[in-house]
């Protein structure tokens, strides 16, 4: 029941979130609209330049609607079937190796002994074995989603755009994470045995639905603020743009011979002028009479006829726009990440997990999340953890324990072995410091025996085990990453003690993880 | 000093042999690369000059940087400048212009 809850709550989060992202022109279905939903920003800046009678912005409006090479990525990106500009930028996003998907190394059933500062851009799901600071070993899932993604997901949206600028909501994660090895059972009182010859029995163990919940996160990622008038950017920008520039120069001539060869028949045709000349009067009306809906029409009626005109006049034109968008992919690829380098690095993140242990008090954990990657490397990644842990509810009176369960600091190098976009492994080293106030608090529920008894606890009892002090782990582990988005992390640890027992430990850990970048994906097509 | 480009509220043409002259003005967008007639062309100080040719020919303009504003002009001389295109606030990989020579 509890972690039917917790879902719900997680759910009502991500809807209520996705609720508040910024609000859109309204674009019912792309499917059916794919001219419109395209070309929403140009069809919005000509509705305001007739509202506000501004010539220059409506001319310029007008013209990125009706000549179709002016602004080429709306009529590249209408056409393209949604699946070619998917598969090249998952391929990028595969290769990602800043991204966390399971649950952290405090829980158990767990691959990860460092939190990475990135997330799935929609939906991660992740099922791991093993256990890093815990005693006992268990099986977790984890899901994690992503808010703006899950609301582009839920209106039919890509959840990826490298051009659609920044929106808060993409630095917003949550995540729940289920024990699936986790059993629970009810003490039940009999109403007395059934026949003579069974020995009385007051009490019985009930199994009961146990309370698989075993953490939620919230993650936020900081990056330095973007505004692009400060001298600070265009210095880093300058700089940025010179180390990426080869790259984007070859990049876009690759998009030019892209666009060439759409575009150099349609504008030969002289159908194109008289398509626009039909259609430029009704549309600047629509506009003027601030009539959204007949624009709306208006527009992709003209639309419709643009492709059908490009259909006949473009020889292979799905080919060529499946190379089109492919070429954007690469260009806006390269652009995204210099534009990111400029905005400077490190980036943070900020991340709370509730933690319910089994048999030991709930904990809320305050991380800080460092990503760098060297210049001089590419697609190594070097993480920081830095986290302070509470325990959660009320101390009990006399307890020998404070609120302030412990203090973590962590590390980890990812290694990529081959090509950064294609590579298909990735060695991962970790060390993790954990100091420890306390010994750690174990809670014995009533109607057990006190250990080592025969006496049954009439109520709920904690006892201190282990030792308090300095826990440390080292990490080595090896991921597989497939093409579809499945990786499997399988890993060895040692670690010189575990939070219930004060002796060396040394665990095997093996996972599978799954990387949703799109609505499509997610449901197979 | 005059302009090349005559701007017809749609398309661009010059005369055949004119030097135009176009730059991206912005706080940091770059012009990466210029293509007319495919054909690269120079790019200097975030403008690149072509020599129009008959026919209609496309003029492709690359270039990268933040969502911010920015400016299409054709650079006549003199401080003057012919506004040809622009955005706010958006960012795009690739501008093209169909010019007519003749």
């Amino acid at each position: 029941m509890r972690s039917l809850s917790a879902l719900s709550v997680l759910t009502i989060v991500i809807l209520a979130s996705a609720a508040l992202a910024p609000a859109q022109l309204a674009v019912e279905n792309c499917q059916d609209s794919r001219g419109v939903c395209a070309y929403q920003k140009p069809l919005g800046d000509l509705l305001q330049a007739a509202k506000d009678n501004n010539e220059q912005l409506r001319g310029d409006a007008i013209r990125a609607l009706l000549e179709p090479e002016v602004v080429p990525d709306y009529f590249v990106l209408a056409l393209s079937e949604e699946s070619v500009f998917d598969n090249v930028v998952n391929a990028w996003e595969r290769a990602r190796v800043d991204k966390q998907v399971g649950t952290s190394a405090n829980g158990t059933g767990t691959t990860d002994l460092v939190s990475r500062p990135s997330t799935p851009e929609l939906l991660g799901v992740a099922v791991q074995l093993g256990a890093l600071t815990q005693t006992v070993s268990g099986s977790t899932s984890t899901f994690n989603a992503n808010a703006y993604g899950a609301y582009h997901a839920i209106v039919g949206h890509p959840a990826i755009c490298l051009v659609c600028g920044d929106s808060a909501w993409k630095n917003l994660n949550f995540s729940a994470s289920f024990d699936l090895s986790r059993q629970a059972t009810k003490q039940v009182a009999t109403s007395g045995v059934a026949n003579a010859t069974t020995p009385p029995l007051g009490m019985v163990q009930l199994p009961q639905s146990s309370r698989q919940l075993s953490s939620v996160t919230a993650r936020y990622d900081i990056y330095n603020p973007l505004d692009p008038r400060s001298k600070e950017f265009k210095k880093a920008w300058s700089t940025a743009f010179q180390s990426h520039q080869k790259d984007l120069v070859n990049a876009a001539k690759d998009l030019d011979k892209a666009l060439s060869d759409i575009f150099k028949p349609l504008i030969a045709d002289k159908a194109l002028g008289l398509l626009r000349d039909q259609y430029k009067s009704a549309i600047m009306k629509d506009a003027i009479a601030n009539d959204v809906a007949q624009l709306k029409k208006d527009f992709e009626n003209y639309f419709k006829d643009l492709s059908n005109l490009a259909y006949k006049d473009i020889p292979d034109l799905d080919q060529k726009l499946a190379a089109a968008a492919a070429a954007y992919a690469r260009y806006s690829q390269m652009n995204y990440d210099a534009v990111q380098e400029a905005r400077g690095k490190p980036q943070f993140t900020a991340e709370y997990t509730y933690n319910h242990p089994v048999s030991q008090p709930d904990t809320h954990d305050f991380k800080l999340i460092y990503g760098y990657t060297p210049k001089s490397t590419t697609g190594v990644l070097f993480t920081l953890n830095l986290t302070g842990s509470v325990y959660g509810g009320s101390i009990p009176t006399g307890a020998k324990y404070g609120r302030m369960r412990d203090f973590q600091f962590a590390s980890q190098l990812d290694l990529p072995l081959g090509d950064v976009i294609t590579h298909r492994t990735t060695f991962t080293v970790a060390g993790y410091v954990q100091y420890q106030f306390d010994p750690s608090v174990l809670n014995i529920g009533s109607g057990n025996l006190v250990p080592g008894t025969s006496i049954t606890l009439p109520k709920d009892a904690q006892v201190l085990l282990g030792t308090k002090g300095t826990l440390g782990i080292m990490q080595a582990k090896v991921t597989v990453n497939t093409k579809a988005g499945v990786s499997i992390p399988v890993a060895v640890s040692w670690a010189n003690k575990t939070d219930l027992l004060n002796a060396t430990d040394v665990r095997g850990h093996i996972g599978i993880t799954y990387d949703f970048n799109s609505i499509g994906q997610l449901f197979g097509h | 000093m005059a302009c090349s480009l005559t701007d017809n509220g749609m398309q661009f043409s010059a005369a055949i042999g004119a030097k135009v002259t176009v730059k991206v003005i912005a706080d940091n967008t770059k012009l990466v690369e210029a293509e007319y007639n495919d054909q690269s062309i120079p790019v200097v100080n975030n403008s690149a000059t072509f020599t129009v040719v008959g026919g209609s020919n496309l003029l492709w303009l690359n270039l990268a940087g933040p969502q911010e504003d920015v400016e299409i002009v054709e650079d006549c001389g003199g401080g003057k400048t012919q506004h040809m295109f622009g955005y706010t606030d958006d960012a795009h990989p690739a501008l093209g212009f169909t010019i007519i020579g003749a």
